[in-house]
Order: structure tokens, then C-alpha cells, then sequence
């Protein structure tokens, strides 16, 4: 009784295993990943979705005034990007640069998680925290701003360069545009400038809210380097 | 079908099918009465089908091309169409009788492909033997991707003959008959004459392959069959056979036309190691290729961007792809499964390594790329298949009861109400997919418990299925606003009579401001190979204006050496239009040691130069002239031009790198330009005249075999 028993839940798991359309599902799943070269696949997928590189200027210098079709462009790749590079050195980057596109493309609440990920994945470099710091000062939030314009002000600007000379997605941007390490440089001389006057507008305005008329419409710019 | 209710079944499909037809003509109305322009590679596979069915209702088969980059050789643009296929009359038809030649064309595409999916739908009627299950695989094919790719690629004109060819060699397989021999060798005579036809070529070897393991059971009986229908039809099976054969001819004459190294397409030839132009760089081939985004970035989320260009199957298909996952395995659901995904790993290109072996093993691969429209092409009717397979098994089941209804109705049920929670989690999708989801569910949990009307069901899947794919084409109007056709490039020139000065840079102006500063004439994508050596070696602005001027005079020759010398002596001489020709032959006499300084240069009629005719293939002018002059004429040289001086051979000398030239003599005489050999012509117009007789064949056999059916 117990032997046919056990032979008809035998013949039902043989039937559900192997006799059933599921079978090919997971089948096609093994052959996926023993047939599908995956990093060449999300090479492919990035090289299909690569911008115009004539608009890289733009994106960089004024993209504000970028078409949204453009920007969307650029908002697609990156995005993907930061979905398909795992090293560790290199993810923070497209991440960054997902948030700038987002923050152009008018959802600041995307860029700001995108900033934050970013940071999140490497908290030494500059750009990160200017630009969350402005998006936070530009939505009148002065108190968050001051706090990522603080943090962007104490992170030693070695580590932004070294970050922007290793990163290949940085690299790849230079060459675009033909910037040489000087160019870069000076952009973050200018970077410390600037954050050390919204650092200022910010804690100002936090602290004097009747100030925020006069200041406060000021709006800033985020940078990419 | 004698039974009555399945008699009112297929009524009502025949009803829906109908009421489909409109309803993806409403969505894709701005592409159909041509408002919209055509998008991607559909754009310049009009300019060919157009220049080609122009020239027909001409009289004149257009063996060569003088619009395009000065003048091409046509036979590589005529095999991208597949010029034969007579469904092209149709747009003559359409334009003939008053309907504008863009309409006609968005008619003949929007008529094939509903031609493509009654075949769909009949290839599924003989695998499930179910016209429930047939019309729901015909209606998601129809609202797939594949019907917007109809206005962005040229896909269609390999697909619809396909799925024919499919559905003649499956009706043969189950029951070998002339009709379905004769339609499937005319579904192969029109893959055969484009000029890739290995995309066909693939699929069906990789269908053959797998029918042989799969079906390795009923090879002996099919091998029985087949030998029954060839005693009883020997001769018919001959001139079948005789037809493919003939049918390939065309696909060889440009297979050594393309040896010859004429002509060349520096874009497609890049990086390839194989001597024939004709063959693709494996880089080129990587290129291409099925990518992750292209295949799920708007197939569930993100509708509201959908693309023409965009791989997209209707929602109802995937709930009963994983609706169907406990379903019972046969073999066509293990053939269907083997043969989309061979397919998909070839799509996949260096993605995965199976292309890359066919690439090195097989040597046809080396002459195609694009290999992601092996997607359309084979992977989403063979998964639209699968799906509708598993369906009717489910189907089949429920009404035998011998499933669970119970555990069923549970498994159902979760799958709907997970795909809802996904979508909702997801928040980018449309009401129209909530409600696929519940008339999906509805529809299945009918079959469960086998309640309600069928008709009905019919009714609640066509609405399923359809209601989505309304929802994301009826947002392309928005995507692509109409807009005016854009302009061929021969609008400008191609006129009957000789193009004048003015018209030729009106062209060349036209072009510029297409293609943007001096894209022109750089990098042209097909044209012979010493014009592109022209573009190679010239100022830009010297070989447009030199380009420009129809004819030119010559009073004297120099002979140049083959080996490139002298390229800045030429060019000098063609800014300044100075007057001496040079040309790459021992042959040509020298003529006037001293001429006068500047060449003479004609458009039009002139006192010692008249044209008499201008088509594609032919060019005739009376001359005059005083005394012997070097006549060039600035069109592409070409082996296969001839020239004659009063209807004797001339010979004709490629000059200035990449014109041609000839001596006339002084007196009155007619000259005459000929591209190509008289059998060359003849060849054409008995296929110009055999497709339709074939295709007129296929129809009789079609009707008499369903009238002795009937009886």
C-alpha cells in the first residue's frame, strides 16, 4: 500500500518536473546564462543607446536650454549605466550623472536619490554633494543645503580629481569634449568658489528667513565637473 | 467545418478579423494615407520600390539608376526589394488609376501585410486544428510590433512570403498536394530574388534541423507520403523544382556582379577579410543585433514612448505564456521552444557565441548583418505559437477535465493578480493594461469551469487582446506628427530628356541641405568603386561642380596610368574644366596636342548637339560637331555601359577617374548609351512576366483544390 503510494507521488513529481511547460522555462533560463555572453549584451545595449556626441557640450554647458528629447537621450543612457556597471570604482560616476540629467529634465526628486546613491557608492568627491547641495537650495531648503555644501567644502580636492582622472566614464566625457586636466581642475577651483557662497547664502537664509526674498530667487546651477 | 456552431465561430472570427483590419488601419491612419513620413530603412525602400515601379509603367526595366551618387549600378537596390514580386503591380494598379504614388504605396504595405497575417492565420489553423486558438495567435502577430515595423523597415517584404512559404510546407507535410508545393516554391522564388535572403535561409535550415529530432517518428511516414505525391506527380515536382531554380538566378547575377568589385559599399564591406564586396565585417554584423532594451524597455512599462521600431507583443500573450506554465509538453511545444530560441541566440550576435560560429563555419553568414530582425522575423511568431499552443493544450484539458479546476483557478488567478501588483508597482502603465488583465482572467477562468457562451469568449479575448495595443498606437499621431513626405533625390533629376546644369545642382544643393556640409557626395553607401575612389582623392567642391555638368567636350586625351598617379594633375584640370580629358587606357587616341583652354560643356540642346533620349538604361544624342571631339558624359563609369556612334560599338573609356568617355567623329551622328546586355533585359521581362503566372497558378490550384474540398 505504502510502495503505491509512494509510486503515484513519484509518477506526479516526475509529471510536474519533466512533463510540463515550466521545464522549458527554467531550461531556456540555464541556457541563458551558460549561452548569453551578459556583459557583451549590456555593452551592446549601451553602445545602441550612446547620445549624439555633438551634444555632449551642451549636456555639459547648457543644458538647461538642451531640447527634451536630447536630454532625455542622455537621461536613457546613463541611467542604464548606472543599472549595468557593477565595479566599484566606476558606478558612483553615472549615477552623478543620471541625477544632473534628471534634475534638467525637471524630477528633482529622482535626482536627488540618484545623488544620493551616488554618494552613497563614494563620498569623496566633490561634484556630489555641490550639486545635491544646490538642488536642495534651489527648492528653498537651506538647511539641507548647507549641509551638502559643508560636506563638499571638507572633502579634499585630490580625491575629486583622482576620482575624475580614474573614472572612465569621466575620461570618456574629456575626450568628448577635449578637455585636458587643467580644464578640470580650474572648473573645481571655481567649484569651492561657488560653494563656499551658497555654503554662506545658505546658513544666512536658513537663519533669516525674511532674507529669502531678497536672496533666496537667486537660483544656481548644477555642474557636472 | 460542417458543424453549425463552428460554422457561427468562424463567422464571427471572419467578423473580428474584419472589424481588426480597420481598427489597426484607424491606429496607423496617419502613416496609411501617407500624412506621416516613413521612418528608418521603410524611407529609402520606397525610393527603390518607387523608381522601379516608375520606370515599369515606363516600359523600361532599371537596370541602373542615374539619380543615385552619380549614377549606380541598380541591380543590389532591385534585389533589396525583390523587383518581381508581382504585389507590386498593385501599387502601379493604385497609381494608375489616380491614387498619389505615396498612398499607393502605404496601401500595397498596409495589404501585405494583412496578406502575411491570413497567412499566419491559416499556418495556425493547420498546427492546432483550432480556429479559436488560430484567430488569437493571427490577432496578437496583428497587433505585435511587426504591423509598425511595416512603416519603419522593410521587414515585411522577407516576412509575408515566409509565413506563406511556412504554411504551404506544413499543409505539404500533413498532406502532400501541388498547391502546396507550387505556393511553397512561390514563396521561395520571391524570399530567393531579394538580395538577402539568408535571414529565410536560416530560420528554415534551423526549422529543419529541429523538425528532424523532434519529429524523427514521422520522418518514415512523411517520407512515404512525399514519395506517393512525386509517383503520381513527377512532372509537376520538376517544373517546381525548375521554378526555385530559376528563381535563384537573379541572386546570382548579383552575387558576380558583386565579384567583380565594380561596385561597393564601404559601409557594409568594412572590416571583412573576404575579397567580395559583397560580404560583411563581423564588427558591422556585432553592430546589430537583439539588445536587452530593445527587446523589455517598452514591452510592459514605458507604452506611452513606444517607438515604431520597437519590439512589442500584446500583454494577453505573456499572461498566457505564464498562465500556461503547468501545461502539459508535447512536441510542437518542445519544436517551438528549440526553434525560437536557436534563433534568438543567432540575434543575439556576439552576445552570444553561436552566431559567432556560424559566422565562422557557415559562409553565407558573412553576407548579411542587422541580425536582430531575426526577432520579427522567426522569434515572435514562433513565441506568439508557443503561447497559442500552450493556450489551446490548457483549452483542451479544461474541456476534458482533466485539470484541477481548483488549483488552476488558484494559478490563474495569482498570476493575473501578481501581474496587476507589478504593474501597479511599476505605476507607468495605461488603464488598458489593468483591464487585459481582468478580461484575461475572465477568459480563463470561463475555460476552467467551462461556463458561459463561446461566442462570447471570442468576443472578451478579442477586446483582450486588442485593447492595449489600441491604447499604445493610438499615441503615435503624437510621435510622429504628419508632416510632408520628404524628397527623393530624384525628383530633381529624373526627367525624361536630358538634365540640365541647373537641375543637376539644384540636386546637389537639394542633397547638401539633406545630408548637411559636404555629405553630399562623402561616404556614399553604394556606388562603384571609382567614384568612391573620386571622393577619396578630389576637393569636395571641385567634383560637385565638376558633377554638375551633364556633358563635356573634350578637344584632346591624355592617357593615365592605373596605378593612381596623377590624381592632383586631374583634379586641377577638372576645377578648371581645362581642355583635356584624362583617360585609363592604351587605347584611346590622343587627339589635338594644342587645344583651346577650357572645355565645352553642355546641358541641353546645343547647334552641333541635340538629346534625343534620356531613361535609366539609355542615353541618345545627335552631334554635329566640326571635328573630332572627346565627348564625356558625367555619369558613373561601368563596365557594362556600351556606347555605339550611328548603331556601331564605340569604344567607351573611363575618364577623369570615374566618368565615361568616347570619340566622336566630326559630322552628323547619332550617339548612344547602353547600359547592360539585350539578354540582361530579356531576362528581366520573362521574370517580369513569370511571377504573376506563377502567382495566377497558385491562386487557380488554390481555389480548385477548396471547390473539390467543398464537394
Amino acid at each position: 500500500m505504502v510502495m503505491v503510494s509512494f509510486q503515484s507521488v513519484y509518477a506526479k513529481i516526475i509529471d510536474l518536473v519533466f512533463r510540463r511547460v515550466i521545464l522549458l522555462f527554467v531550461l531556456a533560463v540555464l541556457l541563458s546564462f551558460v549561452l548569453i555572453n551578459h556583459n557583451t549584451l549590456k555593452v551592446k545595449t549601451l553602445n545602441y543607446l550612446l547620445p549624439s556626441s555633438a551634444d555632449m557640450k551642451d549636456f555639459r554647458n547648457r543644458p538647461a536650454q538642451m531640447s527634451r528629447e536630447k536630454l532625455k537621450n542622455f537621461l536613457i543612457y546613463y541611467r542604464t549605466m548606472c543599472g549595468f556597471v557593477t565595479r566599484d570604482a566606476e558606478e558612483p560616476a553615472p549615477c552623478g550623472i543620471t541625477g544632473y540629467a534628471y534634475y534638467y529634465f525637471g524630477k528633482e526628486n529622482q535626482a536627488i536619490e540618484y545623488y544620493k546613491r551616488a554618494i552613497k557608492l563614494n563620498s569623496h568627491f566633490f561634484w556630489f554633494y555641490y550639486n545635491l547641495g544646490v538642488i536642495y537650495y534651489n527648492k528653498n531648503d537651506y538647511h539641507q543645503a548647507a549641509e551638502y555644501f559643508a560636506h563638499a567644502l571638507g572633502i579634499r580636492p585630490e580625491n575629486s580629481m583622482y576620482f575624475l582622472v580614474l573614472t572612465k566614464t569621466y575620461r570618456d566625457m574629456f575626450k568628448l569634449l577635449g578637455l585636458m586636466p587643467g580644464d578640470y581642475e580650474s572648473s573645481l577651483d571655481q567649484g569651492y568658489a561657488l560653494a563656499k557662497i551658497l555654503y554662506m547664502n545658505s546658513q544666512l537664509l536658513n537663519e533669516k528667513p525674511q532674507l529669502r526674498t531678497q536672496i533666496g530667487r537667486q537660483r544656481a546651477d548644477l555642474q557636472l565637473f | 467545418m460542417s458543424n453549425p456552431s463552428e460554422n457561427r465561430i468562424f463567422s464571427l472570427i471572419c467578423l473580428l478579423m474584419v472589424l481588426s483590419v480597420f481598427v489597426w488601419c484607424y491606429l496607423f491612419r496617419f502613416f496609411l494615407d501617407a500624412s506621416a513620413p516613413l521612418q528608418g530603412d521603410a524611407y529609402p525602400y520606397l525610393g527603390h520600390i518607387r523608381f522601379y515601379v516608375e520606370n515599369m509603367m515606363r516600359g523600361v526595366y532599371p537596370l541602373w539608376d542615374p539619380t543615385r551618387e552619380n549614377g549606380n549600378f541598380n541591380e543590389f537596390f532591385l534585389r533589396r526589394i525583390g523587383e518581381f514580386n508581382p504585389f507590386f503591380w498593385l501599387i502601379a494598379f493604385l497609381n494608375k488609376s489616380g491614387i498619389p504614388f505615396a498612398v499607393a504605396h502605404r496601401i500595397f504595405l498596409g495589404a501585405y501585410y494583412f496578406l502575411g497575417i491570413a497567412g499566419f492565420y491559416l499556418l495556425s489553423r493547420r498546427l492546432f486544428h483550432d480556429q479559436r486558438i488560430s484567430f488569437m495567435a493571427a490577432l496578437l502577430l496583428f497587433f505585435s510590433s511587426l504591423g509598425a515595423k511595416t512603416f519603419e523597415s522593410y521587414i515585411l517584404l522577407e516576412i509575408v512570403p515566409a509565413i506563406w512559404f511556412f504554411y504551404f510546407l506544413i499543409a505539404f507535410i500533413q498532406t502532400p498536394r501541388r498547391i502546396s508545393l507550387l505556393g511553397a516554391v512561390f514563396g521561395l522564388m520571391i524570399i530567393n530574388i531579394t538580395y538577402i535572403p539568408f535571414y529565410f535561409y536560416t530560420v528554415l535550415s534551423v526549422f529543419l534541423f529541429y523538425f528532424v529530432i523532434v519529429y524523427a517518428t514521422a520522418i518514415k511516414a512523411l517520407y512515404r507520403r512525399v514519395k506517393d505525391f512525386w509517383s503520381h506527380n513527377k512532372m509537376f515536382s520538376l517544373v517546381c523544382a525548375g521554378l526555385f531554380v530559376v528563381s535563384l538566378i537573379p541572386g546570382i547575377l548579383w552575387y558576380q556582379a558583386a565579384c567583380q568589385g565594380e561596385v561597393f559599399s564601404k559601409e557594409r564591406h568594412a572590416g571583412s577579410f573576404n575579397a567580395n564586396p559583397a560580404t560583411v565585417g563581423i564588427n558591422k554584423v556585432n553592430e546589430g543585433g537583439v539588445l536587452t532594451y530593445l527587446i523589455m524597455d517598452r514591452q510592459f512599462v514605458n507604452l506611452d514612448k513606444l517607438e515604431l521600431a520597437d519590439f512589442y507583443i500584446p500583454l494577453f500573450a505573456f499572461l498566457m505564456l505564464v498562465a500556461g506554465a503547468w501545461v502539459r509538453l508535447n512536441r510542437l511545444l518542445i519544436f517551438l521552444f528549440l526553434f525560437g530560441f536557436t534563433i534568438f541566440l543567432i540575434g543575439l550576435a556576439d552576445a552570444s557565441c553561436v552566431h559567432a560560429f556560424l559566422y565562422r563555419h557557415m559562409p553565407f553568414f558573412k553576407y548579411f548583418r542587422n541580425v536582430q530582425f531575426f526577432l520579427w522575423l522567426a522569434v515572435l511568431p514562433a513565441f506568439i505559437l508557443f503561447c497559442a499552443q500552450q493556450m489551446r493544450i490548457f483549452i483542451q484539458d479544461c474541456e476534458r477535465s482533466a485539470v484541477d479546476r481548483r488549483w488552476a483557478t488558484l494559478w490563474v488567478t495569482a498570476v493575473h493578480v501578481g501581474a496587476a501588483a507589478l504593474f501597479a508597482h511599476c505605476g507607468t502603465v495605461g488603464y488598458a493594461t489593468y483591464a487585459v488583465v481582468i478580461f484575461s482572467l475572465g477568459w480563463m477562468l470561463g475555460q476552467i469551469w467551462a461556463v458561459g457562451n463561446q461566442r462570447v469568449w471570442i468576443l472578451l479575448v478579442w477586446a483582450g487582446i486588442i485593447l492595449q495595443p489600441f491604447d499604445v498606437y493610438d499615441r503615435l499621431s503624437a510621435i510622429y506628427p504628419p508632416s510632408p513626405e520628404k524628397i527623393f533625390a530624384y525628383d530633381f533629376r529624373y526627367e525624361p530628356g536630358i538634365p540640365s546644369v541647373e537641375q543637376a545642382n539644384k540636386l546637389l544643393a537639394f542633397k547638401e541641405k539633406l545630408l548637411g556640409h559636404d555629405a553630399a557626395k562623402k561616404q556614399p553607401y553604394f556606388t562603384t568603386r571609382w567614384f568612391q575612389e573620386a571622393i577619396a582623392r578630389f576637393d569636395d567642391r571641385i567634383l560637385m561642380n565638376y558633377q554638375s555638368a551633364p556633358f563635356i567636350v573634350y578637344d584632346s586625351v591624355r592617357r593615365v596610368d592605373e596605378d593612381g598617379a596623377g590624381f592632383a594633375r586631374i583634379e586641377r584640370s577638372m576645377a578648371g574644366f581645362e581642355n583635356v580629358a584624362f583617360v585609363y587606357s592604351d587605347e584611346v587616341s590622343v587627339g589635338n596636342s594644342r587645344p583651346q583652354s577650357k572645355a565645352r560643356i553642355i546641358a541641353g540642346t546645343d547647334k552641333d548637339f541635340e538629346a534625343l533620349k534620356f531613361d535609366a538604361n539609355d542615353v541618345s544624342v545627335r552631334t554635329s560637331f566640326s571635328e573630332p571631339k572627346f565627348l564625356v558624359r558625367v555619369a558613373n563609369y561601368h563596365s557594362q555601359w556600351r556606347a555605339f556612334v550611328d548603331g556601331t560599338p564605340a569604344p567607351l573609356f573611363r575618364t577623369n577617374v570615374f566618368a565615361q568617355g568616347l570619340w566622336v567623329p566630326a559630322g552628323e551622328h547619332l550617339i548612344q548609351w547602353r547600359f547592360g546586355a539585350p539578354w540582361r533585359y530579356a531576362l528581366a521581362y520573362v521574370f517580369v512576366v513569370l511571377y504573376p503566372i506563377v502567382l495566377g497558378s497558385v491562386l487557380w490550384l488554390w481555389f480548385r483544390s477548396r471547390a473539390s474540398t467543398q464537394k
